[in-house]
C-alpha cells in the first residue's frame, strides 16, 4: 500500500513538472489570472470542458489561445451569432462537380481547443448540436460519424452583462460542462502590467512546452491519484448538503435551493480535485483540493429558488454557504 | 305564524266594526314607535321588537291594514303577538296598537331590523297612510352559559391542564440543561480538552486513527478557545488563520506541522511516523496544561475570580 503511494507520489512529482513551465510559458502573453489558467489545465487534465463567464475584455480568448499554443494544438474561435447553422459548425456535404461524389466538409469543430465565444448568442439548435458533439466526442455527417480530436475541450463563453438577443443555456445544457468560471477583473498591478506590455511592441511568442500526447498520458495518471475514501465522504456529504440542507444542519438553506447538485457533480468533483492535486504535485487529493474547486463544479449545478431571488441569493452564495458549513474530514 | 297573524288582524278587525262610532270630528294625532329589548344579545338567547302605534280616539278611528312583516338580516322570527289597548289620560282617550316579535339570532356579529311600515286608514280623512320605523342594527355577542351549565368546556379544561404540566415539565428540563451548561462553563475548556486527548487518542493505536483523532481534537481546541470555524476549514486556510492568535511562533510551527502532516497520514494512505505522532501528541498535552495551570493560577486570585474560564481569548 505504502509503496504504491510512494510509486504514485513519483510518479506525479515527474509528470506534473511542466506544469510550471507552461504556466510560466503562458505568463509571457497573459497578466495574472493565474485562476482561469489553473481551471484550464484542469479541465484539459480531465477532458472537461469549461464555461467562462465575465464582461468583455478579460483575455478569455487570448488565454485560450495561448494556451493551444503551449500545448502544440490546433485552436478555433467560433464566435456564436444568431444565424449561425449547426452545419457552419459540425460541417457539412459538398457535391463535387468534377467526380459527381459529395465530399466532406469538416467544420470547426474538427479541433483540439475550440473557444465557442458568446455561446448564448446562437439558437437551441446550434447549442445543442456544439452540446451533443461535446458529450458524445463524435460528429456525424451524412452517413458517416467522425471522432473528434484528443484532446479535444471546448472552453464556451458567455457575457453576464447582455441578456437581450440571447438564447441562455437551459439547466441541463449547462450542466454538461465541467466547470464554470466567473471571471472577474484583474488587480491594480496587473492592470499596469497589462497596460505597459500590451501598449507597445509585437506580441510575445509563446514556445511550445508540451505535445497532445503528455497530456493524454497526464490524463491517465491524474486517474491514479490517490482519494481516500475520507474525501469521497467528504464530496458525498457536499453534494448531498445541496440536496437535503436539513440533515447537514443547514436548515436555513432548506427553503433557498430548488434543486441540488446532479451525481454528475460529484463525478466532476472527483475528477476536479484529483486534477488540482495533479497540479499541486500531490499524489494524493486532500479537503483543500475539493474545496478549491468545488464553486467551479457546482455554481452552476444548483438552482435556487425564487425566495432565494427575492433574498438576493444567488447559487454561489448557497455553494460558499455549503462549503463553510460542511465538516472537513 | 301566518295563519295566526292573520287571525290576530281579523280578531283586531272584528270589534272595530261593532265598536265603530262617528268619529269624524277628532283630530287623529298618530304616531308610531319602535324599539328592541335588549340592545345587543346574546347568541343563545333571543329579543323582542316591539313596535307600537298610538293615536287619540277609540280604536276605531283608524282602520289597520297590512303590517309587512319586519326584513331581517342574521335574526329569524320565532314568535309574533300583537294587542290593543285603550288609555284614558289628561288629553282624553288614547288608543294603542303594540305588535311584537321574538327574534332569534343566528351568528355571532351584527344583526339588522329594516324598516317596517305600518299602513291604516285614517277614518276621518278617510285617506290611507303609512307609518315607518327606523332601521335598528343589534351586536349579537358570544353565548352566555346556561343555567346549571359550566362556562368552560371539559376538552378545553382538559387541554390547559395538558399545556400547564409540558410548560412545566419543558421549563425543568430547561432549568436542569442550564445547570449542566454552567457546570461545563465553570470546568475550563483546556481541562476537558486533556481528558479528551487521555481518552480519545490512543498512541499504542492503529497511527492513521491516532493522527485522525488529535487532528479533530486540535481543531476542535480552535474552534471552541478562539471562535475560529477550524472544524469546517481545510488545512492550508486553517494555519493562516492560526496566525491571528496567541500562539508564538514556536507552537504556530509545531501545530501547523501537526495539521499538515495529519493531512498526509489521513488522506495519502501512508503509514504515520510515531515518532511525529508522539512529539505532536506531547506538544498539543504540554500546551493545554500549561494553559491550564495558568487558569488555575488566575482563578486563585481572589479580585479575579469570576469568568475566567470562559470561552473564547
Amino acid at each position: 500500500m505504502d509503496q504504491n503511494i510512494e510509486a504514485i507520489h513519483a510518479k506525479i512529482q515527474k509528470e506534473s513538472a511542466f506544469v510550471e513551465k507552461l504556466t510560466d510559458e503562458m505568463s509571457k502573453v497573459v497578466v495574472g489570472q493565474t485562476y482561469m489558467v489553473e481551471r484550464l489545465l484542469i479541465g484539459m487534465l480531465t477532458g472537461g470542458h469549461v464555461l467562462l463567464e465575465g464582461v468583455p475584455g478579460l483575455a478569455k480568448t487570448l488565454t485560450v489561445r495561448t494556451l493551444s499554443a503551449a500545448i502544440k494544438t490546433n485552436f478555433q474561435r467560433i464566435q456564436f451569432t444568431p444565424d449561425l447553422l449547426p452545419a457552419d459548425l459540425l460541417g457539412t456535404l459538398i457535391y463535387d462537380q468534377k467526380t459527381g461524389d459529395f465530399k466532406t466538409k469538416k467544420g470547426p469543430i474538427f479541433s483540439n481547443f475550440i473557444l465557442a465565444d458568446e455561446i448564448n448568442r446562437s439558437p437551441a439548435k446550434v447549442q445543442s448540436a456544439l452540446l451533443e458533439a461535446m458529450q458524445e466526442r463524435q460528429v456525424t455527417i451524412g452517413d458517416t460519424t467522425f471522432k473528434l480530436d484528443d484532446p479535444f475541450l471546448v472552453l464556451a463563453t458567455q457575457n453576464p452583462i447582455e441578456q437581450e438577443g440571447t438564447y441562455p443555456l437551459p439547466e441541463a445544457q449547462v450542466d454538461r460542462f465541467m466547470l464554470k468560471l466567473s471571471i472577474g477583473y484583474p488587480t491594480a498591478e496587473e492592470e499596469l502590467e497589462i497596460m505597459r506590455r500590451m501598449s507597445k511592441g509585437p506580441e510575445p511568442t509563446v514556445n511550445a512546452i508540451i505535445d497532445p500526447a503528455s497530456i493524454i498520458k497526464a490524463r491517465t495518471v491524474v486517474e491514479e491519484i490517490y482519494m481516500d475514501p475520507k474525501i469521497e465522504q467528504y464530496i458525498v456529504d457536499i453534494v448531498f448538503a445541496t440536496r437535503d440542507p436539513r440533515k447537514y444542519g443547514l436548515e436555513d438553506l432548506a427553503d433557498l435551493i430548488s434543486f441540488g447538485a446532479s451525481p454528475r457533480a460529484s463525478i466532476n468533483l472527483v475528477k476536479a480535485a484529483r486534477a488540482h492535486a495533479f497540479l499541486r504535485h500531490r499524489g494524493y487529493v486532500t479537503p483543500e483540493d475539493v474545496r478549491a474547486i468545488g464553486m467551479d463544479v457546482l455554481r452552476h449545478r444548483i438552482l435556487v429558488t425564487y425566495e432565494a431571488e427575492a433574498e438576493e441569493l444567488s447559487a454561489e452564495d448557497v455553494v460558499r454557504k455549503v462549503l463553510n458549513q460542511i465538516e472537513v474530514p | 305564524m301566518k295563519k295566526t297573524f292573520l287571525l290576530f288582524t281579523f280578531c283586531l278587525v272584528l270589534p272595530l266594526f261593532s265598536q265603530y262610532t262617528d268619529s269624524s270630528n277628532v283630530k287623529l294625532n298618530i304616531s308610531m314607535d319602535a324599539k328592541v329589548e335588549p340592545a345587543s344579545v346574546p347568541l343563545n338567547r333571543t329579543m323582542t321588537l316591539i313596535i307600537s302605534v298610538a293615536w287619540t280616539g277609540d280604536l276605531g278611528v283608524i282602520e289597520i291594514g297590512d303590517v309587512e312583516m319586519p326584513e331581517l338580516a342574521n335574526f329569524i322570527i320565532v314568535g309574533s303577538g300583537s294587542s290593543n289597548r285603550i288609555e284614558a289620560g289628561a288629553t282624553g282617550q288614547r288608543s294603542v296598537k303594540e305588535i311584537r316579535y321574538v327574534l332569534e339570532p343566528q351568528t355571532l356579529g351584527m344583526a339588522y331590523i329594516e324598516p317596517v311600515i305600518f299602513t291604516y286608514i285614517d277614518k276621518v280623512a278617510n285617506e290611507e297612510r303609512q307609518l315607518m320605523s327606523q332601521r335598528f342594527s343589534v351586536e349579537i355577542l358570544s353565548p352566555v352559559a346556561e343555567p346549571g351549565q359550566m362556562t368552560l368546556p371539559w376538552p378545553v379544561i382538559i387541554f390547559a391542564v395538558l399545556l400547564f404540566a409540558a410548560a412545566f415539565l419543558f421549563f425543568m428540563r430547561n432549568r436542569r440543561a442550564n445547570n449542566i451548561t454552567d457546570q461545563d462553563i465553570d470546568t475550563p475548556i483546556e481541562e476537558l480538552f486533556l481528558e479528551k486527548l487521555k481518552t480519545e487518542v490512543d498512541l499504542k493505536s492503529d497511527g492513521r486513527e491516532a493522527y485522525t483523532g488529535l487532528a479533530k481534537l486540535f481543531r476542535g481546541y480552535v474552534a471552541d478557545k478562539y471562535d475560529l470555524p477550524a472544524r469546517e476549514t481545510p488545512t492550508e486556510n486553517l494555519i493562516e488563520l492560526l496566525k491571528d492568535t496567541d500562539l508564538d511562533a514556536a507552537q504556530h510551527e509545531k501545530f501547523c506541522r501537526l495539521l499538515s502532516s495529519a493531512d498526509k497520514v489521513k488522506f495519502s494512505g501512508q503509514s504515520a511516523d510515531i515518532s511525529e505522532l508522539t512529539d505532536a501528541y506531547t506538544s498539543f498535552e504540554i500546551l493545554l496544561e500549561r494553559r491550564l495551570a495558568d487558569n488555575l493560577a488566575e482563578i486563585s486570585k481572589p479580585s479575579e475570580k469570576k469568568n475566567r474560564f470562559s470561552k473564547g481569548k
